[in-house]
């Protein structure tokens, strides 16, 4: 998550370490109305989409670095890391909403998870899903 | 590529790290407010200065100015209406922020951090539009506070040294009487909208972009449902 909403490495580690605290702070709030995980990415995106960044005017609209996607010290093949170049450069069009999206699906989340932590219908995850899609599709299509 | 190569990218680069208590506690000593907290403070230290200055202006208008003219053996006595104004202002003013204050709170409670997206969207919009229009009620209360202070200093300077003259306000030649009136309101204007713009400038600077961007996360989410 931080990944996809920071740019750079200071902004990356200020968010991880907010999140880390939300987390912390919230816990005893937490009334196991949901799965741990889902709890954890609804504190961990609201922290994310409402961080307040004094020094940038418009945080949404800056693209993200490759720089963003080499967290792990994997070595990768040309193909894996050609990819990770192609997901980055389409993932940082997308707007913050799309991003929590898409991240959700990538993680692997089912529809009915996504609506419950991001507040909107399943009907409409879907209708998202499909033109977050065509977007991406569109974004990478331009790019190779 | 295709979405399931996405997928494959993705999570080769998600990484999973790992903190135990005493890094996690290591972390939380070293960090900073953010926004929300701040806004917390702000409004916690408010409440307490705006107290401390009523109670101030309070004592300033009915105990201690008219001791200090007292003992000065000056026969200038300060006019019941602007007492009454004074008074009214302070209530105002009062009742205002406590009917804030009270729903800040009422929307703070409304939804925490464990509240899906859309609606800690809201209730962040909400809290940051409260306090917009408490950080203007004190802009404009303070922009008031002054003009009423500037123009009673002025009228009553003026009638002191009108008295001195042997003459009464009303005695006063037109001409002088409109010189005194335009350069006091183009002081007043000067200093009063000066002050006000350059606040309301650094606030729409400093949170501005942000609630415009919250709106518009808001608003994408309710694209559809709406």
């Amino acid at each position: 998550m931080c990944n996809m909403y920071c740019d750079s490495r200071e902004d990356r580690s200020d968010l991880f370490q907010e999140i880390v605290a939300q987390l912390w702070k919230s816990y005893p709030s937490f009334r196991q109305e949901s799965k741990v995980t889902t709890w954890m990415y609804r504190v961990a995106l609201n922290t994310a989409i409402t961080s307040f960044k004094k020094s940038k005017r418009r945080p949404d609209q800056n693209g993200l670095t490759y720089e963003n996607f080499q967290l792990a010290d994997e070595e990768y093949d040309t193909e894996t890391e050609d990819n990770i170049k192609l997901l980055h450069t389409a993932v940082s069009q997308l707007t913050g909403v799309e991003k929590s999206i898409i991240l959700l699906f990538l993680e692997n989340k089912k529809y009915e998870e996504i609506a419950e932590i991001t507040g909107i219908t399943q009907n409409y995850v879907r209708v998202k899903m499909n033109r977050i899609k065509k977007k991406l599709k569109k974004l990478m299509v331009n790019e190779e | 590529m295709e979405l399931k190569d996405l997928k494959k990218a993705w999570s080769s680069v998600s990484s999973d790290k790992e903190l135990d208590e005493t890094q996690i506690r290591e972390m939380l000593g070293t960090r900073t407010r953010n926004l929300l907290e701040r806004i917390d403070r702000n409004i916690k230290i408010g409440f307490v200065l705006l107290f401390a200055l009523i109670l101030l202006f309070i004592l300033d208008d009915f105990v201690f100015s008219p001791h200090i003219l007292n003992a000065i053996g000056n026969e200038i006595t300060i006019p019941s209406w602007l007492l009454f104004i004074n008074a009214f202002s302070y209530a105002l003013i009062l009742t205002t922020f406590v009917y804030f204050v009270f729903q800040y709170y009422r929307a703070k409670k409304s939804c925490d951090i464990n509240c899906n997206l859309r609606e800690t969207l809201r209730k962040i919009i909400k809290i940051l539009q409260l306090y917009q229009r408490l950080f203007y009620l004190a802009l404009v209360t303070f922009s008031v506070a002054v003009a009423i202070s500037f123009i009673s200093g002025m009228l009553m300077g003026m009638e002191q040294s009108v008295a001195s003259e042997g003459m009464q306000l009303s005695e006063i030649p037109f001409n002088r009487l409109l010189i005194v009136i335009v350069i006091g309101l183009i002081i007043l204007t000067l200093l009063v909208g000066g002050i006000f713009l350059f606040m309301r400038w650094g606030f729409r600077r400093l949170y501005g972009n942000y609630i415009q961007k919250l709106k518009r996360t808001l608003n994408e989410l309710n694209e559809v449902d709406a």
